[in-house]
């Protein structure tokens, strides 16, 4: 299958090219705050419109990875972390950039980043294929099971407040029933406007949410950045050396592994991996008062985590059609734009552009090594633009990006009003990401819900006695019973304290 | 003075519009023409859209450009085609969605409230497939099937389209199935080949590897005439039941569009698909497909028998399967 996927990128070189490019602007979009992998992918797809499969995904994978990458720059030198994947970098990056060994920090960032993005590709390499041909026995029933753990999950793990969260997962789902119902095609909630016939697209609510809403947010606190203090450094070598890095092996390997499993899990990816590893590698170290202070294995936690999540979050994307994460769900839409649907025979239907993916990933990685050292001066620079610059730039390419969807104003409208709508739970302190899984997700569980009883005649029990959709669904009801016990059980002893 | 002046302005400016509009057909194309797409980009439909396009571009040394517009099972698209200019820089491709959405109500339009231009393609057809231990060798052992095990047997079927129009006419010949909405042909498939549907309609080139491997075979092909590719797959008609759709891509023009520029599109589009060699090699390579023109004149006729097969099951699409 290799030589397939190398004789297919050998006749498209262009990838080549298009990759280094996507890694580049990864990096940008990971380090400036406010701009993230997910950002980065989603205004950069409409660019791939023209580009073949393989050098569209070519380009959407190089930002990806880059820009899960990057944010760890700024984290270190500004202390405010590019993405949500690098928060925990700053807890150790920073205080060791002050200590004078920002070198230190950023070459064992970048290395591991490296190394955790290699794990990840590997491990996906083995468990796609496999569970690609286990998830061709999912009947509706089963996906319907995983839906609904996959939302249990989101909704309970990216929201502190486990209201808030339901209310934002569940207003997701009700703007994604907005259209022609994906069953019997019956108008839904179209207010007799035409064009909402067509619903909303998943990229204009993912670029108003994130974007726009980003951007929004940006314009209040614009000033603050400016006299941010950047530290300045000087690379020596690789900054760590090879004894330093060996020592990391046990909580690079164990990272990686933390970072794998959450990515592979749907909804959360790296925003939440990052922190998960660090604190287990602060619980596990022999130093732990050391942690926060300088220490060199938080920041290879934290970026191994991340970046292994890549691979991860592209397994249930490629076999099932569930995107892991929200950056996933941009590369969902960039497959489908070129004719892809991922799904179990997505290995049988395109193997060669499947391994096309993983080669690109792999070059990726090493590309990103290469790029983050070389450029390191440039990427600090481009950290002192001013976001007046840059704020309004990222508005026009989303409005460019939202009209090449479907070449109509309606999207431009469509993403203006996410974009607001995202800012207006911001500020209410609603989180984001369960209102996007619930839009994507959404319309999957109801899909599956409805053919499900249709095939089984009406009959609910069936959703309980398959093995495989009964084990889910009863584990997934536990998990809620245990979170909503939690809520409680913390509510409780808020209140016995008080 | 001044009035003079305005008024000479006044007829020079009408004598030049006057001028452009005579022009307007002899001349036609002067700037480029965008070509809607009611189907996503990637799909058969926007390939014949696009490969028509990049000929047309040649023929008429204007570039022809692609736009998709989706959703709403088509009407999306032809809901903002008819209410644009009928200059001719504006033009429409569909197929039986085009009819399906009409009689399914979705769309307040039919092919009647836009000029057709002809039809310049016909696509590969649907077949009836299922797996090949299916205890039945043609449509009339399906059917046969289905009325001794009524409900048993899962057809894979989309709200609105063709396969849905196929669910309510074999259930005209007695076959009672079980008829869960599937989503697109990819995903029906999915279904088949992992067990979860018994029987579904595809096209040819999304099922024959799995035909090839032995894991499904074809029933009947749903088109009016054989395939040149696959001609020992008979059509439901010859096995005696009088079903069938085309997917014949249909180019359309805003109503009241010069007749003068649609016989010039027209023209341009016949010597397209029956002179130029190298659009059938492009169009048999990717979609096994074979050159196919019919005149404006005959299009009409043919997209009226299209529709009124839909719209005879108009009532039954209409009232669903679920809601019995």
């Amino acid at each position: 299958m290799f030589e397939q996927a190398v004789s297919l990128l050998m006749a498209n070189p262009m990838s080549f090219f298009w990759m280094v490019i996507g890694v580049v602007i990864g990096i940008v979009f990971g380090a400036i705050p406010g701009l993230s992998a997910t950002m980065a992918v989603a205004i950069f797809l409409p660019v791939t419109y023209g580009l073949t499969p393989v050098v569209g995904m070519a380009c959407l994978l190089g930002l990806f990875v880059g820009g899960i990458s990057g944010g760890l720059i700024s984290a270190i030198l500004l202390n405010i972390p590019g993405t949500p994947s690098s928060v925990a970098t700053c807890f150790d990056g920073r205080p060791m950039a002050l200590n004078g060994q920002a070198d230190k920090a950023l070459g064992g960032g970048i290395v591991f980043s490296f190394l955790g993005t290699l794990f990840g590709v590997v491990a996906l390499i083995f468990i796609a294929p496999f569970l690609a041909s286990v998830a061709i026995k999912f009947g509706p029933h089963e996906y319907f099971a995983v839906t609904f753990f996959s939302m249990s999950l989101i909704i309970t793990l990216s929201s502190e407040n486990l209201c808030k969260g339901l209310i934002a997962g569940l207003l997701g789902m009700v703007f994604a029933t907005v259209g022609l119902d994906n069953i019997e095609a019956s108008r839904r909630l179209t207010l007799d406007i035409n064009q909402l016939r067509s619903g909303f697209n998943v990229l204009t609510v993912l670029i108003g949410l994130y974007a726009i809403t980003e951007v929004l947010e940006n314009c209040k606190n614009v000033s603050d950045n400016e006299d941010a203090e950047l530290q300045d450094v000087t690379m020596r070598g690789f900054g760590i050396s090879v004894k330093e890095g060996l020592a990391q092996w046990w909580n690079g390997i164990r990272s990686a592994v933390i970072g794998l499993v959450i990515g592979i899990l749907p909804g959360i990816g790296g925003g939440t991996s990052n922190i998960v590893a660090y604190t287990v590698a602060k619980n596990n170290s022999k130093h732990p008062e050391r942690f926060g202070k300088g220490e060199l294995a938080g920041v290879v936690a934290s970026e191994t985590a991340n970046n292994a999540g890549i691979g991860g979050a592209m397994i249930p994307l490629l076999t099932l059609g569930i995107p892991g994460d929200t950056t996933t769900a941009v590369l969902l839409g960039g497959l489908m734009i070129h004719g892809i649907t991922p799904g179990p025979l997505i290995f049988e239907k395109h193997g060669d552009l499947m391994y096309a993916i993983f080669v690109l990933l792999l070059l990726s990685s090493f590309t990103m090594l290469v790029v983050e050292f070389v450029g390191l001066k440039g990427f600090i620079k481009v950290l002192k633009v001013p976001k007046y610059y840059l704020l309004p730039v990222i508005v026009i390419l989303c409005a460019v990006g939202a009209f090449g969807l479907n070449s109509r104003i309606f999207d431009i409208g469509s993403v203006l009003f996410f974009g607001v709508v995202g800012y207006l739970m911001s500020r209410c302190k609603y989180p984001l990401p369960p209102m996007i899984l619930g839009f994507i997700l959404g319309p999957i569980l109801e899909v599956n819900l409805r053919r499900g009883l249709t095939s089984s005649q009406g009959n609910f029990l069936d959703f309980f006695s398959r093995p495989i959709s009964g084990v889910l669904i009863g584990f997934t009801l536990l998990y809620i019973v245990y979170s909503i016990y939690r809520v409680m059980a913390s509510r409780r002893s808020i209140l016995i304290t008080e | 003075m001044k009035l003079h002046r305005l008024l000479t302005f006044a007829a020079s400016a009408g004598l030049a519009l006057a001028l452009s509009q005579a022009a307007t057909a002899a001349d036609y194309p002067t700037k480029s023409i965008e070509l809607i797409c009611s189907m996503s980009a990637g799909g058969d439909s926007d390939f014949n859209a696009r490969e028509i396009a990049k000929y047309l571009t040649q023929e008429l040394g204007q570039s022809v450009v692609v736009t998709n517009i989706t959703g709403g099972g088509s009407a999306v698209a032809t809901d903002e085609f008819i209410h644009s200019p009928n200059d001719g820089y504006r033009l429409y491709m569909n197929h039986s969605s085009l009819h399906s959405a009409t009689a399914f109500g979705i769309s307040e339009y039919a092919w009647y409230d836009m000029e057709p231009i002809d039809i310049f393609g016909r696509g590969t057809g649907e077949v009836i497939v299922v797996a090949s231990d299916f205890p039945a060798t043609d449509v009339k052992g399906l059917i046969e099937e289905a009325k001794k095990n009524p409900g048993k047997y899962r057809f894979g079927y989309n709200a609105g389209a063709t396969s849905h129009y196929l669910a309510v006419s074999l259930a005209n010949e007695g076959a009672v199935f079980n008829n869960v909405s599937t989503g697109s042909a990819a995903d029906r498939v999915v279904g088949l080949k992992g067990g979860h549907l018994d029987v579904i309609v595809a096209g040819i080139p999304n099922i024959i590897d799995y035909v090839k491997t032995g894991e499904f075979k074809i029933l009947g092909n749903c088109a009016s005439m054989r395939s040149p590719f696959y001609p020992d797959i008979s059509t439901l008609i010859e096995q005696g039941y009088n079903i069938s759709f085309d997917p014949t891509y249909v180019l359309y023009a805003v109503k009241g569009t010069d007749p003068a520029i649609i016989a010039k599109l027209d023209a341009a589009v016949k010597k397209i698909v029956s002179e130029n060699k190298e659009y059938a090699a492009e169009i048999e390579k990717a979609f096994q497909q074979s050159p196919y023109y019919e005149d404006t004149a005959k299009t009409k006729e043919t997209l009226k028998v299209q529709l009124d097969k839909f719209m005879a099951v108009k009532d039954q699409l209409r009232a669903g399967f679920s809601k019995k």
